[in-house]
């Protein structure tokens, strides 16, 4: 039998994530900006000795899919019926919170609405009489304050009773709407379309213009008969239908507030603390440089600290790869399965292994700034700036995200409202140096420019962001012509991140992080070996390797930019599965462990050519996984694009590099 | 009638017209953006503003609050004066 499935719904930054976490025992990401949960999350949890599937849908105000993150959540709707919804309301903020629990409520689907941070809505004045909101709403209302872990215990039971209960619906009366619903309704059931819930809703939604309900009663077999009676209602009524569903709506919630919710602070009373920090935080000449101080902290927090562990790890791996080797020769196994465990697998998956303390650091300070509140704000300080350059205040935020990774930016982008912000922040993103675009900057830098390695590495960085500010602006006038959808976003208080929290966002993007270094990065590592290794008989990743092969007919192409050894085409060409690897490449083909490879590269590249070669890897193809998500989130032709042009791009850029770095120092020799 | 992102700093309006397109309006909507609503602006920079709406707060791009008809209800609160003394209009 199938699980029965729980769904959580609510409002970005009703802390709907941390209860999800409290029910599920799972390890989730809890943000305090607007949209942290980009694609429904699963997980399964136990209540009453009964096991559940327990869904979270993405942060939303409304079900009429304005967003991205709107038309995931009414989608699930329209194809799944869960067995109960918790909504969870902030109870600060309650008259908006409720006009989504009354959509969910009109659809007849089992609600239990959850009055979160009661806490703080007591501390602004509110008092709030669930007995008698859960008596008029006809559902199950449980007081709690999450992040305190208050009332989940009391949420858990009253889930489990109203799972196996008969759903009411809410009746709003839509006034003189009221025939055409109806008559609406008759059709629907006439054609037989049939939603996952009431016929009623389903009217409304139509009548609302929903995209998503639209959508689907077209692709039912005699849908298009009712698409033609919504636009004969449509011309046929007076009044702005929308404008009329809202009114009623908003109408009936002011009523339901009015008489159960007493407001003892004014308008005035509510200018808070938070308010008083953002005086300073958001000022208009203020605002810029403390955010880019904050920034520049944040990074020179994360390569400080993190560098010890780094260079620990990189012996521990040293240390062991040659221990296991020797091992497995005076177990009188060959010398070839000695050579793959050491030079492949330690050399290989150490290297990249080896920078997981910069991206847990990384993490851990945007997770901590995100849950502070202080992204959001950060997505203000920015938007007039972004707004320059054609692009969206709320991109900065999966821009941001992309220095990290670029998947995790790429999914957070479906927060952007319109689509053709949302594709030209997904086109330009993976400029933004990736963690994984670290080692290979690092290697090189310490190699080449011991005196200026933080200047090198950090030049590389400015290059991706002039380049993606380049690219934003050139693509705006080119492909996306029309102005930037305004920001519109919720500022969430401010507040202190929860440790437990900010620790476990940290721990998941880490797991991922040694997942992939497990798998994809193991596979390519092992993969290599072999192709360096065959056909047998031949010297190991010498020319006559069928990766040498590889190797000769990619490397003239990279010739004007003064690497064109077929070394560095392999690493390149193996890079594209995921970035990190060009690292491992390097060192599995040199055969030289993580400690010597430095003084290997010396030999081949100079210092322009490895400058060259690093522009190529700060720009070019985005790694399969990201192409992949591109591809997923829209579509085929722009991932395709945006591997063509980063190409293209990287090439160029590496070439004038190198070939200006040649002329200077032909022009100014260095006596 | 004045346009939202000509009040400075700590006035309170009641929303008369948003004059944005359908999308945007909507999206104003169901975030309880709506006319007959009173917001106080917290603050005003030259690019994006911050509105209040009791306890929400609400990050408005700068074209955005252009969009939006307001009527101002109250003074400025004697404490904010020192804040909004440089009365001239930044457009």
């Amino acid at each position: 039998m199938m699980k029965p499935t729980i769904c959580l719904a609510g409002n970005p930054n009703s802390g709907k994530t941390t209860i999800f976490n409290a029910l599920a025992h799972s390890r989730e990401t809890i943000g305090n900006w607007p949209g942290t949960t980009v694609e429904v999350k699963e997980s399964s949890c136990r209540i009453g000795g009964e096991d559940f599937r327990i869904v979270d849908l993405p942060g939303i105000y409304s079900l009429t899919a304005y967003s991205m993150d709107e038309r995931v959540a009414s989608e699930f709707l329209l194809q799944e019926r869960p067995d109960a919804v918790l909504c969870v309301v902030d109870s600060s903020n309650l008259e908006r919170n409720l006009y989504l629990t009354c959509q969910l409520l009109e659809m007849g689907q089992r609600v239990v609405i959850c009055l979160n941070k009661m806490d703080l809505a007591k501390r602004r004045g509110f008092e709030i009489c669930s007995a008698d909101l859960s008596k008029i709403l006809g559902v199950p209302v449980v007081e709690a304050v999450a992040s305190q872990n208050k009332g989940i215990v009391e949420l858990q039971s009253i889930l489990f009773e109203a799972q196996k209960q008969s759903s009411k619906a809410l009746r709003i009366d839509y006034g003189e709407l009221e025939p055409f619903i109806s008559q609406l309704e008759r059709k629907l059931q006439e054609a037989q379309i049939q939603a996952n819930f009431l016929d009623r809703a389903l009217a409304v939604k139509l009548l609302e213009e929903g995209p998503t309900s639209t959508e689907f009663v077209r692709k039912a077999p005699r849908g298009e008969e009712v698409l033609q009676d919504v636009a004969w209602i449509k011309g046929s009524v007076t009044v702005n239908i929308k404008a009329q569903v809202l009114e009623k709506r908003y109408a009936f919630i002011k009523g339901l507030v009015a008489e159960r919710v007493t407001k003892t602070l004014t308008l005035e009373d509510l200018i808070t603390f938070s308010d008083r920090i953002d005086k300073v935080l958001t000022h208009r000449i203020f605002g810029l440089p403390i955010f880019l101080s904050a920034m520049y902290a944040l990074f020179w927090i994360v390569f400080t600290v993190g560098e010890p562990f780094v260079s620990i790890i990189e012996n521990v791996f040293t240390f062991f790869g040659s221990k296991v080797a020797a091992g497995i020769v005076s177990f009188g196994l060959p010398a070839w399965l000695a050579s793959l465990v050491s030079d492949g697998i330690f050399s290989g998956v150490g290297s990249v292994v080896a920078f997981l303390p910069y991206i847990m650091l990384l993490y851990l300070g945007i997770s901590f700034l995100q849950d502070t509140g202080y992204l959001a704000r950060a997505a203000f300080i920015m938007d007039r700036f972004m707004h320059a350059l054609g692009l969206h205040g709320k991109s900065f935020i999966p821009m941001l995200l992309g220095f990290g990774c670029s998947i995790p930016g790429i999914m957070a982008a479906r927060t952007l409202g319109s689509r053709k912000d949302r594709v030209l922040t997904i086109m330009v993103l993976p400029l933004m140096s990736c963690a994984a675009r670290l080692p290979v900057y690092t290697l090189f830098a310490g190699a080449f420019f011991k005196e200026n390695q933080g200047l090198v590495v950090f030049s590389l960085y400015l290059l991706g962001i002039v380049m993606a500010i380049v690219m934003a602006k050139l693509l705006r006038q080119v492909l996306f012509k029309g102005e930037t959808a305004p920001l519109i976003m919720e500022l969430p208080p401010y507040r202190l991140p929860l440790l437990k929290d900010v620790l476990m966002h940290m721990w998941v993007q880490a797991l991922m992080f040694v997942k992939k270094a497990g798998t994809i990065i193991f596979i390519f590592v092992v993969l290599t070996w072999f192709l360096a290794s065959l056909p047998w008989g031949v010297e190991y990743a010498s020319e006559a390797s069928i990766i040498g092969r590889i190797g000769k007919i990619v490397a003239p192409v990279f010739t004007p930019a003064g690497y064109g050894f077929w070394q560095a085409g392999v690493a390149l060409f193996f890079g594209v599965m995921a970035k990190e690897t060009v690292v491992g490449i390097l060192g599995t083909l040199y055969g030289a462990q993580e400690g010597a490879l430095p003084a290997v590269l010396v030999q081949h590249f100079t210092p322009a050519s490895a400058y060259a070669f690093l522009v190529m890897v700060a720009l070019y193809i985005p790694c399969l996984p990201t192409l992949a998500t591109i591809r997923k989130e829209i579509g085929t032709k722009w991932a395709y694009l945006a591997a063509f042009y980063m190409f293209a791009l990287a090439w160029i850029m590496s070439v004038l590099v190198f070939q200006a770095a040649n002329l200077w120092a032909s022009l100014f020799p260095v006596v | 009638m004045v346009l939202l992102h000509k009040i400075q700093v700590g006035e309170t309006v009641r929303i008369l017209k948003i004059d944005a397109g359908k999308t945007l309006e909507g999206q104003l909507q169901h975030m309880g953006i709506r006319e007959g609503e009173v917001l106080k602006v917290i603050q005003n920079t030259k690019g994006p503003i911050i509105v209040a709406k009791e306890a929400m707060r609400l990050a408005l791009g700068r074209g955005m609050s252009q969009k939006i008809w307001v009527e101002v209800l109250s003074g400025v609160k004697r404490d904010d004066v020192k804040v909004a003394k440089p009365a001239r209009e930044r457009v």
